[in-house]
């Protein structure tokens, strides 16, 4: 038997720039055959490349495992191409817009004819930067794409702004913590990026590192104002009686400036608070402001500075939504130079999200492998992607695994040599318990 | 083994099909390289003559209708008829990937497969008859030995059509899952197919009731008949799996376990048409002949190590075996007269 061919996924739901993706891969000069295994007449492919135009066929497998689907047409077609003495470099398999990529991962766990010549060497989500947010909120299949993607390329960048593209971003972060988030604009990833990904091979798992979100911030809005001594702030009833406030000195009227002050006021928000009644005046300094709002139908309070400069207030919810506007203290309408949406997005309760655990010590193995497996049964379908490295008691090798809802695989690892010896999990999957998982693992520890 | 002659080629593409024509002379090798190799068995030297049909990879082979010739399925999409003498032709060419599934009959019938359908081509290769939409992919088709009826395996079962050239519905054989591989007993009774789950699964057409088989320790990729029909053999295990089906009754007893054993398992199987003698070849490259006798006999034709076995096949008078492995060694085994029949 040979060497195995690297095999990639291509996802997305329609529009979100897949053709376009697999166009530029078999156009770029990367000397590579390519075969590629798609759903929809496209009219692609270079003289050495083959396209293969075929029916998804979705096969349930009567093994007991109550989610476990394959790709029929995929077994035969990469059977077939197997049995080719002129191989492929690499296959390419792009799945229609509405397909769950669950399958035709499963395909490579559970046939072995597959796993024999081929390897599954990553999924690639294409995420339509204008419309993801749109498919995010009524589609499953769009969530398990995200799901279960190894690299994310949030696509067509040019058609959002910064603020939309860092929520979309924040968002697809909580549901796949493993992935790799790229934006790109026309489909133009670097080949690097999505070829050679190894998001399956357990022999190039040497750490599992989850992209940490950023911190959320306590304050929804912030922006920068020019005030010469006074300004007022004036609001009408809102979602919520009370508001908390901060004031600060900023250095220039820009996004940066104002981020950078986002940070150095973000635990002043945790501090003790002054409550303030309509008309008092809000200042720089360690304080942070609750504004009362409530018993009148508007408020004005003071922006109260010593100084005349650039001032940035920070607002735990967003302005427009207590109607709220600016004037001096003449009252003329006062503008915001520049303002900024911080963690717009956290009313998102996708049912999709990313749990990591991180436990020193060692772990039973017995414990551990009865553990997963009672999860997986339990839990696999909601399961779509699971990862571990895991020190097991005894052993100077990691123990490196992975499962596709209620299918698993694992095998002995890199040595730890002098590195410390931890045990790390992700799990990405849906209506995720993160203190019953912690427990569970925590179970497994040796006493 | 004494009383036999090997002749041995490597022909470097793996091998893809391997048939005896219906006259028996004339033995083809197909190749993942895009050639179709035939050999006239009564020849003393042997000699290979290849024939380039594509650059791609031939699917599956099996011998035409009509002697000297064979058909194949090449994955761009064309059928060609492979005469031993006269060369090859294309016979039809389709858009749906691939024509790997085939059958033929002697009464000339010749059925091959395109996605979810089953063409009947006439001669010229234009479809006389369209059979389909199947569940799915066609996955196995084989004609019964009268020629009348052909079993289709799909998704959830098999479709028994009956080609009286009336355009009727199949009698539909379900069973949950992926079936594959397919096989008739001669006598027609029984219908199995090898499944995606590792399983055989057997209907008796007689008394309606069906049954499933192992799992085995692999998919199985090849099932075969005893010369008498009594024993299934089934590749898949580390032996070979042997059901005894002569008592009529499903499901058969727990299956005999013939052949080498060890940790590579057996690639292929292919009854002696003849002799109650099966060819097993392994995972290693070995290769076995094994009676079914009560007190069973082995001999070893070649030995490891090698690539898997990737094809076997008998001449009509069982007097000559053939085979080959994933990396293009092919060979043709050549018995004296009475060597097999001692050996069974």
């Amino acid at each position: 038997m040979g060497q195995t061919i690297p095999v990639t996924v291509l996802t997305g739901f329609l529009g979100s720039g897949k053709t376009t993706l697999l166009n530029r891969i078999l156009t770029e000069n990367h000397g590579q055959r390519i075969a590629v295994i798609e759903n929809e007449f496209g009219e692609i492919g270079v003289d050495q490349d083959l396209v293969i135009n075929a029916d998804e066929e979705i096969f349930e497998m009567n093994n007991g495992c109550i989610c476990c689907t394959v790709r029929g047409d995929l077994i035969r077609i990469l059977g077939n191409l197997a049995k080719r003495r002129d191989k492929f470099d690499r296959i390419l398999v792009e799945t229609t817009g509405l397909a769950d990529p669950g399958p035709v991962a499963q395909t490579f766990f559970v046939d072995d004819d597959t796993r024999d010549s081929f390897d599954l060497d990553g999924v690639i989500t294409m995420v339509d930067a204008k419309h993801a947010e749109l498919h995010l909120d009524d589609s499953e299949e769009a969530m398990a794409q995200i799901a279960f993607a190894d690299v994310l390329l949030i696509n067509k960048i040019d058609l959002v702004d910064g603020d939309e593209l860092n929520a979309l971003e924040r968002r697809l972060r909580a549901m796949n913590a493993m992935a790799r988030i790229e934006r790109v604009r026309m489909a133009d990833a670097p080949m690097e990026q999505v070829l050679d990904v190894g998001g399956f091979d357990l022999r190039r798992a040497l750490d599992i590192k989850p992209g940490f979100l950023e911190p959320e911030y306590p304050f929804e809005w912030g922006g920068v104002l020019h005030i010469d001594g006074t300004a007022r702030f004036r609001l009408h009833n809102g979602p919520d009686p009370a508001m908390s406030a901060v004031l600060e000195p900023v250095d220039a009227a820009t996004p940066e400036a104002l981020t950078e002050t986002a940070e150095r006021v973000f635990t002043r928000f945790s501090a003790p608070d002054s409550v303030l009644k309509p008309g008092a005046a809000i200042r720089p300094g360690e304080t942070h402001w609750t504004l009362g709002l409530t018993g009148a139908e508007h408020y004005e309070y003071m922006l109260e500075v010593d100084r005349p400069g650039l001032y940035a207030l920070f607002t735990e919810h967003m302005p427009e939504e207590f109607d709220a506007g600016f004037c001096d203290a003449a009252g003329a309408t006062l503008n915001v130079a520049v303002e900024h949406v911080f963690n717009p997005e956290h009313t998102h309760d996708d049912t999709v999200q990313s749990v990591a655990l991180e436990l020193d010590g060692e772990i039973e193995e017995f414990a551990l492998s009865a553990w997963l497996s009672r999860l997986l049964q339990t839990q696999g379908p909601d399961i779509f992607r699971l990862k571990g490295i895991v020190a097991l008691k005894g052993e100077d090798r990691r123990f490196v695994f992975q499962g596709v809802h209620m299918l698993f695989d694992g095998q002995p690892g890199a040595p730890w040599g002098d590195q410390r010896r931890s045990n790390r999990l992700v799990f990405i999957g849906r209506n995720l318990d993160e203190a019953a998982l912690e427990q569970g693992l925590r179970d497994c520890r040796v006493q | 083994m004494n009383g036999c002659r090997l002749d041995r080629w490597a022909v470097d593409a793996p091998l893809t099909g391997i048939c005896v024509e219906r006259g028996g002379r004339y033995a083809a090798f197909a190749g993942g390289d895009g050639c179709v190799r035939v050999v006239d068995l009564q020849d003393r030297e042997l000699a290979l003559s290849a024939l380039s049909l594509t650059s791609g990879a031939i699917l599956a082979l099996v011998a035409d209708s009509r002697a000297p010739a064979f058909i194949c399925g090449a994955d761009n999409g064309a059928v060609y008829r492979v005469h031993a003498v006269e060369g090859s032709r294309e016979l039809a060419r389709f858009t749906r990937p691939w024509p790997d599934q085939l059958a033929t009959h002697p009464c000339g019938l010749r059925a091959v497969s395109e996605g979810p359908q089953v063409r009947v081509l006439d001669a010229g290769g234009q479809t006389v008859t369209e059979l389909g939409d199947h569940p799915s992919t066609v996955a196995g088709l084989a004609s019964d030995s009268s020629g009348r009826r052909l079993a289709v395996s799909h998704y959830n079962g098999v479709s028994l059509w009956t080609l009286d050239g009336r355009c009727g519905e199949p009698h539909r054989l379900y069973h949950r899952g992926s079936h594959l591989d397919l096989s008739w007993r001669s006598d027609e009774r029984f219908v199995v197919t090898a499944t995606q789950e590792k399983t055989i699964h057997a209907w008796d057409l007689v008394s309606g009731q069906d049954t499933s088989l192992g799992p085995c320790m692999s998919k199985v990729k090849s099932i075969s008949w005893s010369a008498d029909g009594s024993w299934l053999l089934a590749s898949g295990t580390d032996t070979v799996s042997c059901w005894l089906f002569s008592t009529g009754r499903l499901p058969p007893a727990a299956p005999r376990m013939l052949g080498r054993y060890s940790e590579h398992l057996v690639a292929r199987v292919s009854a002696n048409p003849r002799h109650a003698l099966i060819a097993a070849g392994y995972n290693d490259g070995g290769l076995d002949l094994v009676s079914l006798a009560p007190r069973p006999q082995r001999r070893a034709l070649t030995s490891a190590p090698g690539s898997p076995i990737a094809g076997l096949a008998w001449s009509p008078d069982g007097n000559c075996l053939l085979g080959g492995d994933s990396d293009g060694r092919v060979f043709v085994c050549r018995f004296e007269t009475d060597v097999l029949a001692r050996l069974a």
